[in-house]
């Protein structure tokens, strides 16, 4: 044997173990032997066989109970590509948790089955799914917000409108005919009791918006801070804007001894700020940027400025909080949710508005600072 | 004791760990952590026939980027698949679930949890659609976050699994 065949044998055990592989051989129908000194968390797992040292994994795992059937037939068709079982969790007997992947493997008449245990890698590969599939769920609950602005809007405007002007008309004809008749009295009062439904629906569908509104912090201890909150949502945000190639950043322009704490409710803030970067972010064009700043605005102001280096709206767009509903089709699908911000922001004292210069345009809003010493 | 396998499948997030969790442990998280691999619960449940120790298979939701696969599933006596109420989309996926469950598993037993129903305000479902599978499967309106119906909902899979 030549001296490297000779080190090889040697090593090969010790490499295996360094690389949290257990390797069994398949030693009858059921049992198995281990060919190595196997890693620590093995034995901790799936015990130490019995006196002969042969083990009995379909005794100790369910999910090996489980792929041992397809090793089986792998094994017996003789095939030369290993078999993986995919990744399982396992707990050991001071109740860790791991994270194994068994495989098959038919070598010069031997059943070989080596088990792993997957330590950093596995935990880089939860990390991107988990990644992935938060991105999934936040643009499905993005389009649902938008879906259910549709709905509204069409009730709003398709139905409630056109049922108060047909009362409007029919108290005008009335008014000129000196009085109405039974007749317009009872289409009158159908009239009303179908927009009380209409209305009742509304308010049902946004309950919880509604219920949210009443929220509100004014105390230091409980008031959220602007900055944070900025600050949690770019970071959280990120990732959406690269992939659509629209750079996103935030600077604050108060001094760091300033508290940016402001009267609000921190859930409802998120959902302001939120609302504000998705308008911002699904009308910038590839290789734009939102820039997000926080000023003070006098002693008793804290203000919130999102610049866009392109504009998401025209000159008009200046109006926008003035008559949301009325806008044209393609403002119109967002403007149920700006028109929530207004209420939000109006309702916590502030303002909010936005402004269009040259090429760019700012979304502006400013809400009461809270200070320490406020009682 | 009698054991049964229970897979539970269904797109990801709708809440399969979370109402593994709750039947099996009595507690919830908020957090979502996705579940990548395979996890195996017991719990013994009491039946007509006599106590029945129930293995749960807590499958890794699917989506693009991973899909079920077929051989976990085999010797099952029982399926729950899971639909989140407030993602219409993944009353699609339980649809094709069960067509195929049907092809491949005829005998087992298999029912549908809608979960999250706590979340009434978001509810999104097509209710024609929830209809025409309700007339083919058994459906349970469950909350893992409240724990409204969960252990009655396994309770009628462990009986029908017979
Ligand atoms: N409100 C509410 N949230 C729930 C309920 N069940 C689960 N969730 C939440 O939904 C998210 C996903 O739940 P999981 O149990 O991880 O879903 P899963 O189906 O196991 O997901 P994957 O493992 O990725 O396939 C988590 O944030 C849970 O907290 C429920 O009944 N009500
Ligand atoms: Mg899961």
């Amino acid at each position: 044997m030549s001296p490297l065949s000779q080190v090889s044998i040697d090593l090969l055990p010790e490499v295996a173990r360094r690389l949290n592989l257990a390797l069994l051989c398949r030693s009858n129908e059921s049992a198995f032997i281990l060919m190595q000194e196997p890693p620590e968390w093995f034995g901790q797992i799936f015990g130490n066989g019995n006196d002969n040292g042969e083990f009995h994994l379909e005794q100790v795992s369910i999910f090996l109970e489980s792929f041992l059937v397809d090793a089986a037939n792998h094994w017996a068709s003789e095939r030369p590509e290993p078999l993986k079982s995919g990744v399982w969790h396992e707990f050991d007997k001071h109740d860790r948790e791991h994270y194994l992947e068994a495989t098959s493997l038919y070598v010069s008449g031997h059943c070989i089955l080596i088990v792993e245990s997957l330590g950093h890698d596995y935990e880089v590969r939860v990390q991107l799914f988990q990644k992935a599939r938060n991105f999934v769920l936040q643009n499905q609950s993005l389009d649902y917000e938008l879906q259910k602005n549709d709905v509204l809007l069409h009730f709003l405007s398709g139905e409630l409108a056109p049922s108060m002007q047909r009362v409007s008309r029919m108290l005008a004809d009335g008014k000129a005919a000196g009085g109405l008749n039974a007749e317009a009295l009872s289409e009158l009062s159908k009239q009303v009791a179908k927009q009380d439904i209409l209305l009742d629906t509304f308010l049902r569908g946004f309950s919880s918006e509604i219920v949210a509104m009443q929220h509100v912090s004014r105390d230091y201890s409980s008031a959220p801070d602007i900055t944070e909150v900025i600050r949690t949502l770019v970071k959280s945000e990120l990732e959406s804007f690269i992939s659509r190639s629209v750079g996103l950043s935030m600077d604050s322009t108060v001094p760091s001894n300033e508290s940016t704490k402001v009267v609000s409710h921190r859930g409802r803030l998120e959902k302001v700020v939120g609302s504000l970067m998705h308008f911002t972010l699904r009308r910038a064009p590839e290789g734009a940027s939102v820039n997000i700043q926080v000023h003070s605005h006098g002693e008793d102001w804290i203000l919130t400025e999102i610049h866009e280096s392109v504009a998401s709206l025209g000159q008009e767009g200046e109006a926008i909080f003035d008559h949301l509903l009325t806008e044209e089709p393609m403002v119109r699908r967002a403007a149920l949710s700006l028109y929530f911000c207004k209420l939000t922001i109006d309702r916590w004292g502030g303002e909010i508005g936005y402004r269009h210069a040259g090429d760019s345009g700012c979304w502006w809003f400013r809400l009461r600072r809270v200070k320490a010493s406020t009682p | 004791m009698q054991q049964r396998k229970v897979c539970l499948i269904g797109s990801f997030a709708v809440g399969k760990t979370s109402l593994l969790q709750r039947f099996v442990f009595s507690r919830f998280a908020d957090k979502y952590l996705t579940t990548v691999g395979v996890k195996i619960d017991r719990k013994i449940v009491p039946t007509s026939r006599g106590s029945v120790s129930l293995i749960l298979w807590d499958l890794a939701g699917e989506d693009e980027f991973q899909s079920l696969q077929t051989a976990y599933l085999r010797g099952s006596a029982g399926f729950v698949v899971v639909i989140d109420c407030t993602r219409n989309e993944t009353m699609q996926q339980a649809r094709a679930h069960l067509e195929f469950l049907d092809e491949e598993f005829p005998n087992a037993a298999k029912t549908i949890f809608v979960n999250k129903v706590d979340l009434e305000n978001a509810w999104d479902l097509e209710q024609q659609e929830l209809s025409s599978l309700e007339k083919l499967h058994p459906v349970h309106r469950t909350s893992a976050k409240t724990g409204a119906n969960v252990e009655e909902a396994f309770h009628d899979l462990a009986e029908a699994m017979g």
